[in-house]
């Protein structure tokens, strides 16, 4: 087994990590043209989302009540809808709700998953016990069912969107992370750590976090994914970012009536998601693929992020006869 | 097996009441008064005391769990605020259709996720396997909604093959129905077929790289043997906890799905009970959803304990 003598990373041995230069980088996006196809795209929609009130072309909210349904022509790139609003300008400033409230509320679940998984599965026994029922009863309900309750409760918008999306998300990654935390608890590293006398808190944090960044990025990802696709999801259903704040999700939804006759007013929002999602996709899987490679380098490469056993499942033969 | 499935159904109860009491103390602290949405503004104060107290509203919260717990162990779900009607008999006959479009989506899903899983796993970073994985990765894994409304763009709007809703009206025929749920129901698998694929491929060549495997074939044994008797029992046996696993976005895609089709369902009464803020609706339609969802996993696990002699053990 590799693993177990592969030296783990400390607080001192990560800060001492030398950057990765601009050609590294450059080799790693040739090495995944998809990935970085997929940053292209959400990079895109980022810059598109800062600069949005300078690139639409028309307001958001007020329409034109002499070009109702307009199909797309030079006036309206992406036709109007049936108030007469451009649906280029709505997309363009319909990307700045989604794409900040799911970035915020990943993040916010990766930091609250992670302490979780900390607490769990550094301190183990009662402890671990019953955080990860609580954690199974949020999971026993779809994500979606979870998030409509607690929209129910806190109503509709973009605090709900957001305390929906971060109760929804924090168990699962809390889950994944912690699988990734009992391997390394029970390591010399962390036993010598204790008896150096490092408190609870700081063995966590300076022991074990830096050797969870790789698991982070990979789950990061993954769920900024799922993020997008709830929110998408929650707005569409009425329930997610209100009107008349331009929104995907809601875009869709409110057109559905329309949409047999004016089909664009369907298909751009729809477009501006799938192409989002797919970007996402796309450098999450890159991300993957480029973490499991480092770990595969792992033991000439004292960077390395992540302990192999925290990413490749361990199958065992039922058949193994042969 | 027997102590197993005993001690896995234990902790599906233990699950359920945990599910219950967070799914209550939510739904308790609602803003809004029930007895008001049901009277309308004009209601006189007296009349709003009467319904309170009717509803059992003026208890203290612990009572009210628990009487509304001891209710649906004994199979009173109370009745609907929103339609008033019992809500028992609404949520069975929703129920049904709704697991209609899953059961179909779950047949039309799995086969062709696991193939596709499998041939991807073969052909590991040639052709076949980067088309199924960009295909999948790509242009399945969107939103129900998402893809929804391009199937119905393109096969209701454009091709007029198939109706753009389904309202599960029988009197429409047999082939117009069938026709009617063929785009619901492939909205609803597309998510699911993207996912269970891209976990049977890395299970497939996690197994494939095992050294049982590379004996088999170093040893000249026939590669259709190696993968069809040694490989695929393996790498198939995760897929059926991912499959139960799965089961969770199935019943949280119904909602969108059958808001999108207008398909009269549970995931559409569920929303109604959201919008109408219906408390013992939208808590009996949670717990159901729970129940639905924790017996398919250990539906899961009593199979995958079946299959696989070494978790017996355990």
């Amino acid at each position: 087994m590799e693993i177990a003598e592969r030296p783990p990373v400390s607080g001192t041995a990560h800060r001492g990590a030398r950057r990765r230069n601009l050609s590294w980088w450059l080799g790693q996006m040739r090495a995944q043209p998809l990935a970085s196809f997929g940053a292209l795209l959400v990079v895109a929609w980022i810059v598109i989302a800062i600069f949005a009130p300078l690139i639409a072309p028309y307001s958001a909210i007020k329409g034109d009540f002499y070009n109702l349904q307009a199909a797309p022509s030079g006036q309206h790139l992406f036709g109007t809808d049936n108030h007469g609003r451009d649906i280029l300008s709505r997309v363009i400033l319909g990307s700045r709700s989604v794409m900040l409230l799911a970035g915020i509320s990943t993040l916010v679940s990766l930091i609250c998953g992670t302490i979780i998984a900390l607490v769990s599965g550094y301190y183990g026994g009662a402890v671990d016990e019953v955080l990860m029922r609580i954690a199974d009863a949020a999971m026993a309900l779809p994500a979606v069912l979870l998030a409509l309750l607690i929209l129910a409760m806190i109503g509709p918008g973009d605090l709900g969107l957001f305390a929906s999306t971060v109760i929804v998300f924090s168990p699962l990654v809390a889950r994944v992370v912690r699988s990734a935390v009992l391997p390394l608890a029970g390591r010399e590293f962390i036993a010598a750590a204790k008896l150096r006398g490092e408190r609870g808190p700081s063995i966590m944090i300076r022991e074990l976090l830096p050797n969870l960044l790789g698991v982070l990025a990979v789950e990061g990802s993954i769920r900024l994914g799922y993020a997008i696709f709830l929110i998408a999801s929650l707005g569409f259903l009425g329930v997610g970012v209100q009107p008349p704040t331009p929104d995907w999700g809601v875009m869709v939804s409110e057109a559905q009536e329309y949409a047999s006759v004016s089909p664009w007013m369907v298909i751009f929002p729809s477009l501006a998601i799938a192409s989002l999602v797919i970007g996402v996709n796309l450098v999450s899987d890159g991300v993957k693929q480029l973490i499991t490679a480092m770990e595969q380098r792992g033991q000439s490469d004292p960077e390395s992020l992540v302990p192999a056993a925290t990413t490749f499942p361990q199958t065992t033969p039922v058949g193994g006869e042969a | 097996m027997g102590r197993f499935i005993l001690r896995r159904s234990l902790l599906i109860i233990l699950v359920l009441f945990l599910v219950s009491v967070i799914v209550f103390l939510i739904t308790s602290i609602i803003p809004g008064d029930p007895a008001q949405a049901i009277l309308g503004q004009s209601a006189t104060p007296e009349a709003l005391h009467a319904v309170r107290h009717q509803l059992g509203l003026d208890q203290p919260a612990i009572l009210r769990y628990f009487s509304w717990l001891g209710n649906l162990l004994r199979g009173n779900l109370g009745e609907s605020l929103t339609f008033q009607v019992p809500i028992g008999p609404l949520l069975l006959s929703k129920l049904g259709n709704s697991a209609i479009l899953a059961g179909a989506a779950l047949l039309f899903t799995v086969p062709i996720s696991l193939l596709l899983g499998v041939i991807a796993g073969l052909t590991k970073n040639r052709w076949p396997d980067t088309t199924i994985s960009l295909l999948t990765l790509a242009g399945v894994a969107q939103p129900e909604f998402v893809t929804g409304t391009f199937l119905i763009a393109i096969f209701a709007t454009w091709l007029h093959w198939l109706p753009a809703t389904n309202t599960f009206d029988t009197s429409i025929g047999f082939w117009p129905m069938v026709q009617s749920f063929i785009m619901p129901v492939v909205t609803l698998s597309l998510v699911l077929l993207a996912y269970i694929g891209r976990m049977t491929r890395t299970s497939v060549i996690d197994v494939m790289e095992t050294d049982y495997v590379r004996t088999a074939i170093l040893k000249g044994m026939p590669y259709r043997t190696v993968v069809l008797r040694h490989a695929l029992r393996n790498a198939l046996l995760p897929s059926i906890t991912i499959i139960a696993s799965n089961v969770g976005w199935l019943l949280g895609g119904i909602v969108v799905t059958e808001s999108l089709f207008g398909y009269p369902g549970l995931g559409r009464l569920l929303l109604q009970a959201v919008q109408g803020r219906d408390v013992p609706m939208l808590q009996d339609i949670t717990l159901l959803i729970a129940l639905v969802f924790s017996l398919s996993n250990l539906a899961a696990d009593v199979l995958y304990a079946l299959l696989n002699p070494r978790v017996r053990l355990a």
